[in-house]
């Protein structure tokens, strides 16, 4: 019994383990039900959230985590939610969108991580577009029939690719606004016309239908 | 202590020493100069000829196979510990070499290693990019084939589809603009696939136009789209395009060709002429109905053809091809004209043909199932050198067959009867 208790006394507890356990930590972007790392893009139309991602993940609710804007803190906790208004201007983006993430655990060691989220405006399409809705049209399945729309982007240095949707069939027309096709028989028609920016924001205008009629027939 | 050493021990004990004292120890030490060293290499090729290029990195397509070599200096029979290939890091083969294909897209680095018996690790590593060529739409394209009135003083736009079934690799296009004279007036190569051409083109007249795909390792789309526009007139006016041809296989055919208008009376009358066929390009014409008929001059076997056609306005119209044919075979005759001929020093037989002219090479005659290579022929007749030797004599009816086939490979076949030479008792008693 003395022996037990001599040896008991003995044990003398280790020094608590307070190296940090986590080895990294980086940002996600979540927006339309998707969640990506790369790249930190937002489409400006709809709100988003960022998300904490850290190394072994099994820690993650074992932190606290911090996200600012340069030394400005804006908000805490696993995520951070962007809304609409957030991206209105480049003055609320300096404000509301944060560019570094820190992390803490109870041991107070922290580990931080900087980045940049892309703000894309989508691209538009414009609802003005040949063959008009409805339209009849006069010609032959050789005549050719002219398909134009319009499309804008606020980011200007970005490229637009366009597809557009003839009867179901999609052509890549490319940076093309314009075009001329023939094949076309007599009766009704469909046609459709996507947009997608280089950051794969996308925007398309509802399908447009029109009637080809052939009366040129033998003069 | 005292140690007795019996008499058998003592004389191995001397033995032994005797071997030791004769043993140069010296060859067991290391000699540098002695030790050679261990060279590997790996290489690829697809066929075991000799002659067959050999490589360290290659492009393949999925499926390919490759035969993988080794070379071992100083020699594969070493000794060793192990040795094996890797792809990517993980098992690829155990063998030094072998034949053997990779089906996943990509570019791939495959080690041969080899592990000697002290156990270094010697490696060589090929890289091998396995990739699909691109694939192109060949059937929908913009403009769609044969669109009509495209105005040649604005910009023309081109777009098609074509995408690289591995998903891993740039396409880009080869893209080529040519006009009805076959002169090219566009010939690029494009990074996207579509192209807005702002040349001036000819009014009323065909364009052709073609792309092929090729990925980044230069492999070409398997197939080319290949499509074609008209370009509208000026001030309305119309033409008619088309190609006119025939079933001979001569060269330089004359074709005569007119142009009726909607009350059936002549309205132009030409030659073309074309080896084999000859391109057809009648403008400018007013809008309305027309009739075309093709002959080929002084070819009377050819029936000619009639084509009826309506052109609206601002239209080229492409007529399918038009192509003159001859159904009627050669006409053989003897001379004098009879079936049933005497034997004489020379045959001759009347051949001649109102598709075109026969070759003497498409002549043939048989006697008694012998083909006769001596024969003659010019001017429409057929000269066969026929000695009463050669015939022998004879009691009974022999048979002779000349065989023609004309430019538009009809066949005649014409049976005719040797009349006997000799009696029955003239042979007999010969």
């Amino acid at each position: 019994m003395a022996g037990a208790l001599l040896s008991a006394c003995l044990h003398i507890p280790s020094t608590p383990d307070d190296s940090p356990k986590i080895s990294s930590v980086g940002v996600m972007v979540k927006q339309f039900d998707e969640t990506r790392e790369s790249p930190l893009k937002i489409n400006s139309d709809e709100d988003a959230e960022l998300i904490a991602n850290v190394t072994p993940s099994k820690y993650r609710n074992d932190v606290k985590y911090y996200w600012y804007r340069g030394d400005n803190l804006l908000g805490e906790g696993l995520t951070y939610a962007i809304k609409t208004d957030d991206m209105a201007s480049s003055k609320k983006i300096k404000k509301h969108i944060p560019d570094k993430l820190v992390i803490e655990d109870r041991e107070k060691n922290r580990l931080d991580t900087t980045f940049q989220i892309i703000i894309n405006v989508p691209p538009q399409l414009s609802t003005k577009t040949k063959p008009e809705n409805g339209e009849i049209l006069y010609g032959d399945s050789h005549t050719p029939i002219l398909f134009s729309w319009q499309s804008s982007d606020r980011d200007e240095s970005e490229q637009l690719f366009h597809i557009l949707e003839i009867d179901g069939f999609p052509y890549n027309v490319g940076e093309l606004q314009q075009i001329q096709q023939s094949g076309f028989t007599t009766g009704k028609h469909t046609y459709r016309i996507l947009v997608e920016d280089s950051l794969g924001d996308k925007d398309s205008i509802p399908e447009k239908e029109f009637f080809v009629v052939d009366t040129l027939g033998v003069p | 202590m005292i140690f007795r050493i019996s008499k058998p021990g003592f004389l191995l004990g001397l033995i032994v020493c005797a071997f030791l004292a004769c043993t140069n120890s010296d060859e067991y030490l290391f000699n540098d100069q002695k030790a050679e060293e261990i060279e590997i290499s790996a290489i690829i090729t697809t066929s075991f000829d000799t002659d067959a290029e050999k490589k360290t990195a290659d492009t393949i397509q999925p499926g390919d196979s490759l035969i993988f070599l080794t070379t071992v200096y100083p020699s594969k029979s070493i000794r060793n510990k192990q040795y094996y290939w890797t792809m990517d890091g993980g098992n690829f083969a155990s063998e030094y070499s072998f034949k053997k294909s990779i089906n996943v897209p990509g570019i791939h680095k495959i080690a041969f290693v080899f592990i000697d018996f002290f156990g270094d690790t010697l490696s060589d590593t090929l890289t091998i990019t396995v990739a699909s060529p691109p694939i192109i739409d060949t059937e929908k394209c913009i403009p769609a084939t044969a669109t009509q009135s495209l105005d040649p003083d604005s910009i023309i736009r081109f777009a098609w589809n074509s995408y690289d079934p591995d998903s891993l690799w740039d396409t880009f296009f080869h893209f080529v603009l040519q006009d009805s004279d076959k002169d090219t007036l566009v010939d690029t190569l494009l990074e996207n696939a579509y192209f807005a051409s702002r040349l001036k083109l000819s009014p009323l007249q065909k364009y052709t136009w073609s792309v092929s795909a090729y990925n980044e390792f230069n492999q070409p789309s398997r197939e080319t789209l290949t499509a074609s526009f008209f370009t509208s007139g000026r001030k309305g006016e119309n033409a008619v395009t088309g190609l006119v041809g025939s079933t001979s296989d001569q060269e330089n055919q004359n074709f005569k060709v007119v142009l009726l208008d909607s009350l059936q009376l002549p309205l132009d009358t030409f030659e073309l002429s074309g080896n084999p066929g000859a391109e057809l390009d009648i403008r400018p014409l007013a809008k309305g109905k027309y009739t075309l008929i093709t002959s080929i001059n002084r070819a009377y076997d050819f029936k000619s053809d009639t084509v009826h056609f309506s052109l609206n306005e601002n239209q080229v119209l492409e007529l399918d091809s038009i192509i003159l044919t001859d159904k009627i075979p050669p006409r053989i005759q003897a001379i004098p004209q009879s079936d049933t001929l005497d034997i004489q020093d020379t045959l001759r037989f009347y051949i001649y043909d109102w598709g075109g002219a026969i070759s003497p090479s498409k002549i043939n005659v048989s006697y008694e199932n012998q083909i006769r290579q001596d024969i003659f022929f010019s001017n429409d007749t057929l000269y066969v050198p026929f000695t009463k030797e050669a015939a022998s004599q004879n009691w009974s009816y022999k048979l002779i067959s000349v065989t023609a086939l004309d430019p538009s490979n009809n066949r005649m076949k014409q049976i005719f009867y040797l009349r006997p030479n000799a009696t029955l008792q003239e042979v007999f008693d010969e």
